[in-house]
């Protein structure tokens, strides 16, 4: 019920989500997550257009993750978030707590304007 | 073309057809007031496995109510699924064989109810009315994931109430009107 894919550009871990994100689903993702945030500087871009549903179970891996993503400067960003999962973003007042774009390529160049402003 | 049926096809509807046949007034047909309701019962394991079906079929059965918008269709098949996660994680040790739900759904002209029971003896040291309200800027400061499905219930439902005695089942009704917007 949920599919994985990896891709990796530049140095973005893009993964790609199908499918639900539930308290079944989400171990799988939530181990993802924790490996990648193990990285020096994490910059991992979650596509979303191909999720239909994604209950707490789901969100409690991104905020479970991202503490330690934004300590080391990386982030957690997400693009193509539909209406039914934006939804649970908005029910827990989270709409603004992760940044969001409407395709791949801009989320990817949201990192890569970061990397411009490095130190 | 079928014969109409006063159980299958739109009983108001068909009361105003049956009504013009019969060469009644509109004025006399706007009289007369119906309510119906609809209960349904499921029973299933408490397995993570069929959680998704749980909510999509709830999600269905609540989207044809009249005056019920789609996206609060899908709220209440939200807290229904945190309702079971909830239960499934909580209630039931690795002790109990074939631990099983039972979800009841009623709808009436007012309001949506949602009755979940199981028999987890665990579930008996879960006390809602303890759990504090989720600090959501103190969660922005510290993420850590938990406690968010406990929260999305008391959000999108209008009443919540769990019952826990001991020697009975473990009781959670969950309520939301209709009329109620956003």
């Amino acid at each position: 019920m949920l599919e994985i894919r990896r891709q990796k550009i530049k140095d973005v871990e893009v993964i790609h989500l199908q499918g639900v994100l539930n308290a079944d689903t989400s171990p799988t993702l939530e181990n993802l997550l924790q490996e990648l945030s193990q990285a020096s500087l994490p910059m991992i871009l979650l596509c979303v257009e191909n999720i239909d549903y994604i209950s707490s179970a789901g969100m409690g891996c991104f905020i479970g993750a991202i503490g330690n993503i934004r300590k080391k400067q990386g982030d957690l960003r997400f693009c193509g978030m539909q209406p039914q999962v934006r939804r649970i973003f908005t029910l827990l007042d989270m709409d603004d707590f992760f940044f969001h774009f409407d395709s791949m390529e801009k989320g990817l160049a949201s990192f890569a304007l970061k990397n411009e402003d490095g130190p | 073309m079928h014969a109409p049926s006063f159980f299958s096809d739109d009983p108001l509807l068909l009361l105003e057809a049956q009504g013009q046949a019969l060469g009644i007034s509109h004025e006399e047909l706007r009289r007369i007031r119906m309510e119906r309701e609809l209960r349904i019962k499921i029973l299933f394991p408490a397995e993570t496995r069929q959680l998704e079906l749980i909510r999509r079929f709830t999600q269905n059965t609540t989207a044809v109510i009249p005056g019920l918008a789609r996206e609060t269709a899908d709220d209440i098949a939200l807290a229904l699924d945190e309702a079971c996660t909830n239960v499934i994680r909580h209630a039931y040790g690795n002790t109990h064989r074939d631990p099983l739900i039972e979800a009841e759904i009623h709808i009436s002209s007012q309001a949506v109810t949602i009755v979940l029971t199981d028999e987890g003896e665990q579930g008996r040291a879960f006390h809602p009315s303890q759990i504090q309200p989720m600090d959501m800027a103190a969660l922005r400061l510290h993420p850590k994931a938990g406690g968010l499905g406990f929260h999305l219930i008391r959000k999108i439902m209008d009443e919540v109430h769990y019952e826990n005695e001991p020697g009975k089942p473990n009781r959670l009704t969950m309520r939301r009107y209709i009329t109620r917007q956003g």
